[in-house]
């Protein structure tokens, strides 16, 4: 039985492909298979912290989906770029690399159980236990879709950010579409807040699980741009913390 | 070998007798009186005078000869003093009566004086002729002005107090009269030992020395007074009966200023002396500033290694309470303060957050036992004010070096915190803590500063208020930065996660009432609904 999880957060810059990679990190150093779809290839993310040069990244899921390319060629294995070694296998699939095929895909007639049906396909032939899907900033169709189809919906906010409304919306709206498991992850959170304080207020605001509270540090963020945390750093508090929100994504 | 002519001696005491008489019957007391005195000098010349063949004889070396001499020369010139005094002062009221028959008392004393200096004491220098002293003495800086005539008005303008040391009571009076006529404060001692007395419970500025005294002469005096710091600058001037280069050389070197050759010529003696205070005056201030300086320099050493130091640890702490008992306990070190109370000032109110006393023991408030005194009302309109409320709203220092005297302050809460405790407050300061912006945020408060030497209590003095108001700048400071990040964590940890409920159903209706987004909910459900638990792998 495999996972499909939606990683979302309503604003960029809240560390959405940190937690994403961290995330893939953990899975795979517990045995598991899993596969990234990346949905913003052409901005520095996901390929940069598995050290991916887009130059080398050539066919897409829609590539896939579209019967136009085996499986091999729309996703790349990332497991000996993740800083150290794992039971597991990560590998990173571009969604596209055109921005908003898959919603023409929708659009043409297409419904939607074909991108279940094509998701299924890749965890069938990637073996895959747990799909992760780094969604685009904001609600549009693409990330909609995504939402539609995940068995978890990870929302990242920051909050010392004002995107409580759009996050409060991203909640809902994936209430309406009967995800399973929704749950937040507070992260970048000012060292000076009382974390348990934050998890709380924020679990009632939006009537919804808290996941992890992650504190912000300029020194370790500096550290997480250069690489997959967990597996750099994997002594320091915030690789527990990580490792702990891995964990309820694994029980999911 | 020439002799002094006994007869000249006789004429001149003759002729002081006349004029004393005449000044009798012209009931002139005063000036009777000096002539009186003049005459009983007269009378000494004449007994020494009779006895002089045999003295001479018995003159041992050049010490004798030096002592004769001034045996001889000390009635004569006591002659010479009174007689230049009673022609001042006569002269000063307006009473030329005396004049004619003074001076030619004056010239016969002079021409007599002349005639000692002419016995045949070989080893004696000549006095200078008076020529010569004028030009020596046009020479000397500063007294060029003094060289002319005396008048009313140059007197007294040149202060000091003036000890004259010398054995021979008429020369004692005769040499204080001159000064207090002059305008000077005059002491005199008979002696050295006693003038060491004198000097040690007077403010004295210059010394007239007699060289030849019993007891302690003039020499072993001036080695006294050379050797004790305290004392080397002060001017000693060597009244040299005996005018000769190797007993001037001597008192020179051993650090006398300056010498003065009887009998006194008033215009040298006046210009020696106001030379001898200026140079004390300059030497003085010299001394004034240089301790300015050292003071000048220990304060800002004091702020470099202490009080800065300091306050850029108490910005860096962290723990509010420690920030306070550290702010006070570091301003009681900086001027050894037995006791002190920090407040903040909170709205009107200034509260007591820390109280310290070494003495007895006591830390109070931060994280410990918390302070039992009620706080300071700072609206009260009139009445007195405690100390730490005018320093809270006038914004200044305010400093009691003796609690008793009052300062028109209100000490009602020293006095009830000295009863209860058995203490004893004497100093006490109180300094206001202010922000950036001018803004009294608190007031340090210390009591007893004790000197490091002794423990005595002592007065918060300059030095130490200066540190003080450094560091109470310093805390002020700190102390507000210290509120305001903590304002600000406050307002960060109070952070309100507001959502507009309208608003956020209204963008989620729009989302979710699209046929797309319709389209996409039915298909998810079909979607759980066939797999119920996932993708199948």
């Amino acid at each position: 039985m495999a996972k499909i999880i939606s990683i979302h957060s309503f604003r960029g810059g809240t560390g959405k492909s940190n937690t994403t990679a961290n995330l893939a990190a953990y899975l795979a150093s517990k045995g598991e298979r899993v596969g990234v779809i990346d949905t913003d290839i052409q901005s520095p993310g996901l390929h940069v912290l598995f050290a991916l040069d887009p130059s080398e990244v050539g066919k897409a899921l829609n590539d896939f989906l579209w019967g136009r390319c085996p499986i091999e060629e729309a996703a790349y294995d990332v497991t000996s770029r993740l800083g150290g070694a794992v039971d597991g296998k990560v590998f990173l699939i571009p969604s596209s690399i055109r921005a908003g095929e898959i919603t023409r895909v929708l659009r043409d007639g297409y419904d939607v159980s074909l991108l279940h049906d094509g998701l299924q396909a890749l965890v069938r032939e990637l073996q895959l236990d747990t799909l992760l899907v780094d969604t685009h900033p904001g609600l549009n169709e693409e990330t909609l879709l995504s939402i539609a189809v995940s068995n978890a919906l990870i929302v990242i906010m920051r909050p010392d950010q004002q995107d409580y409304q759009g996050t409060g919306v991203t909640i809902e709206v994936a209430r309406s579409l009967d995800v399973p498991k929704i749950m937040l992850v507070v992260n970048k959170t000012p060292s000076s807040f009382d974390q348990d304080d934050v998890r709380r207020r924020v679990a009632e605001t939006y009537d919804c699980d808290v996941a992890a509270v992650i504190p912000h540090s300029d020194e370790l963020m500096t550290l997480a741009s250069a690489g997959v945390f967990i597996m750099r750093h994997p002594k320091l508090p915030l690789s527990r913390i990580y490792r702990a929100l891995g964990e309820v994504v694994r029980q999911c | 070998m020439s002799t002094v002519p006994v007869e000249s001696v006789w004429r001149l005491r003759q002729a002081i007798g006349d004029l004393r008489r005449a000044a009798e019957r012209a009931r002139a007391d005063e000036v009777a009186a000096d002539l009186r005195k003049m005459q009983a000098a007269a009378d000494d010349l004449l007994t020494l005078l009779e006895d002089l063949p045999l003295r001479l004889s018995e003159a041992k070396g050049v010490e004798g000869r030096r002592a004769l001499r001034h045996d001889l020369r000390t009635p004569i010139n006591q002659v010479v003093g009174y007689c230049e005094l009673i022609l001042e002062e006569t002269e000063d009221r307006g009473d030329g009566r005396w004049a004619p028959a003074l001076a030619g008392i004056l010239i016969d004393a002079r021409d007599l004086l002349s005639q000692v200096d002419r016995l045949g004491i070989r080893a004696l220098v000549v006095e200078p002729a008076d020529e010569e002293r004028e030009a020596q003495a046009a020479q000397s800086g500063g007294w060029v002005a003094l060289s002319r005539p005396i008048e009313a008005g140059d007197r007294g303008r040149i202060r000091g107090t003036i000890l004259v040391v010398d054995d021979n009571r008429s020369n004692r009076e005769l040499l204080e009269r001159r000064l207090r006529r002059d305008g000077f404060d005059v002491l005199t001692a008979e002696h050295g030992a006693r003038a060491l007395d004198v000097i040690a419970a007077h403010e004295i500025d210059v010394v007239l020395l007699d060289i030849m005294m019993p007891v302690m002469n003039g020499y072993q005096t001036l080695e006294k007074l050379k050797a004790d710091p305290d004392l080397r600058h002060l001017p000693v001037i060597m009244l040299t009966s005996l005018d000769e280069a190797e007993s001037i050389a001597r008192c020179i070197e051993r650090g006398a200023e300056d010498h003065l050759p009887r009998p006194f010529d008033p215009v040298l003696l006046r210009a020696r002396i106001g030379a001898s205070l200026e140079r004390k005056r300059v030497r003085d201030r010299e001394r004034e500033f240089l301790e300015r300086i050292v003071a000048e320099k220990r304060r800002a050493d004091d702020l470099l290694h202490g009080v800065i130091p300091i306050g850029v640890a108490l910005s860096a702490e962290r723990d509010f309470n420690r920030l306070l008992e550290r702010l006070l306990q570091e301003a009681r070190h900086f001027c050894g303060a037995d006791g002190g109370v920090l407040f903040l000032q909170q709205h009107d109110r200034l509260v007591h957050v820390q109280l310290q006393c070494a003495s007895l023991s006591i830390a109070a408030g931060g994280a410990g036992e918390p302070v039992d005194m009620p706080s300071l009302d700072l609206k009260v309109q009139g009445g007195i004010l405690r100390p730490a409320a005018k320093a809270a709203l006038y914004g200044a220092t305010v400093n009691l070096e003796d609690v008793h005297d009052g300062g028109g302050l209100d000490l009602s809460a020293v006095e009830s915190f000295d009863r209860r405790h058995d203490y004893v407050t004497r100093s006490l300061i109180a300094l206001p803590l202010r922000a950036v912006d001018g803004d009294v945020v608190g007031v340090l408060e210390l009591w007893n500063a004790t000197r490091a030497t002794d423990e005595v209590v002592v007065p918060f003095d300059g030095g130490m208020v200066d540190v003080l108001e450094s560091l109470s700048r310093l805390a002020g400071v700190a102390l507000h930065s210290y509120h305001r990040e903590n304002e600000l964590r406050q307002r960060i940890a109070h952070l309100e996660i507001r959502i507009d409920e309208v608003n956020r159903r209204r963008e989620v209706s729009q989302i979710t009432e699209t046929d797309y987004f319709r389209k996409l909910r039915d298909m998810a459900q079909k979607i759980r609904d066939s797999t119920e638990t996932g993708v199948d792998r």
